[in-house]
């Protein structure tokens, strides 16, 4: 098929052919079945091509796109500045003060009440699970310590980005 | 009494100024402006439905890290619609490249939508037929022709707009135009006309 035929159907169904050059591809429609059928295929696939299905974006779209951008997440600790540090801390350093100051006495205290019991089961495992006991309140404070460093500095993280 | 496209100029001034002063909202409305075109845009230029959605946010990714770069001398959606082009081409340039290396059995390799099943008794079957075979044509057609075709149909954009987005002259964009219409008939209906006098 030639370009120049391809192009006079073109230019008749875009309406860009002068008033004389739309008598006469009309006229030659007429005569040339080559022509006509070439009209055909053309007119079929300009209105396939007008009529494929659109996609929708999704409803999360510009929430996504926001997100990669505007709000681009940070690293947790990208940015902090010596206040943010201490922001965090300040509440560790408090449960492990807490921790070192009353461990005593709470182990004073908790040696009468389990003595025994510590006692025996110091003989069955074999291990003396009370012995250091500043660090065994350490043991089960620390995790606390940690969960207050994440939680304040999440918090701060979420004000910062508010 | 200023023209359409003067007022155009004038709002795509207003939302740029706002989104370089930090406004969340102004870069989020001209995503939703323009996050329909772009991402079907996308998916023709590309061939890659599945993805698109993807790709059309890398779009707006780019375009948020450009916009202090955005000189206001041709129209915001020109400038949007560029950028999405070259991600897609450059996407099913690599598509291509990758799929040289890709076993065509492997199940995981998209090829375009379905829009019909086998059996169907869709009265409108033929038709639908056409639509995915067109779709499926599309990103292999050659760049310049389809970037043509794409943006003519797709919004019905002028041939003025098309050669602003493409940087070429309106009667370039014409024929860009009618050889990808013929590359296309050529493809879907071979010669089934040649034997006709």
């Amino acid at each position: 098929m030639d370009d120049r035929m391809i192009d006079r159907v073109c230019l008749y169904l875009a309406g860009e052919l002068s008033a004389e050059e739309k008598r006469a591809f009309e006229s030659e429609l007429a005569t040339n079945a080559r022509l006509k059928a070439l009209l055909g295929q053309m007119e079929r696939l300009d209105a396939t091509l007008a009529d494929l299905p659109e996609l929708k974006p999704s409803s999360a779209f510009t929430y996504r796109v926001l997100e990669k951008t505007v709000r681009e997440p940070v690293g947790l600790l990208d940015g902090w500045t010596w206040l943010d540090w201490m922001k965090g801390l300040a509440p560790a350093l408090a449960i492990g003060l807490i921790a070192v100051l009353w461990g005593k006495d709470l182990w004073a205290k908790t040696q009468g009440a389990f003595g025994e019991g510590a006692g025996a089961m110091d003989s069955v495992l074999g291990v003396k699970l009370f012995a250091d006991q500043p660090f065994m309140l350490l043991g089960l404070l620390l995790p606390a310590a940690i969960l207050a460093v994440a939680y304040f500095s999440l918090t701060n993280r979420c004000c910062m980005e508010r | 009494m200023s023209t359409p496209a003067a007022e155009e100029r004038d709002q795509d001034h207003a939302l740029i100024s706002r989104i370089k002063a930090g406004d969340e909202r102004a870069f989020a409305e001209l995503v939703n402006q323009y996050k329909g075109m772009v991402l079907n845009l996308v998916a023709r230029m590309s061939g890659k439905v599945e993805s698109a959605e993807d790709l059309a946010q890398e779009v707006f990714v780019r375009v948020w890290k450009g916009i202090d770069s955005f000189r206001g001398d041709c129209r915001l959606s020109t400038w949007v619609y560029r950028i999405a082009l070259n991600l897609a081409i450059a996407e099913s340039k690599s598509a291509r490249s990758r799929s040289q290396f890709l076993d065509i059995d492997d199940p995981t390799v998209e090829r375009g939508p379905h829009f019909v099943n086998e059996g169907d008794d869709n009265p409108y079957r033929e038709e639908v037929v056409l639509k995915e075979q067109m779709f499926r044509l599309l990103p292999s057609m050659p760049e310049k022709h389809r970037t043509a075709v794409v943006l003519f149909y797709l919004k019905q954009l002028s041939y003025n707009e098309i050669s602003d987005i493409m940087g070429v002259p309106v009667g370039t964009v014409k024929s860009y135009l009618f050889r990808g219409k013929a590359w296309l008939r050529e493809q879907m209906f071979g010669d089934e006309i040649e034997d006709l006098e």
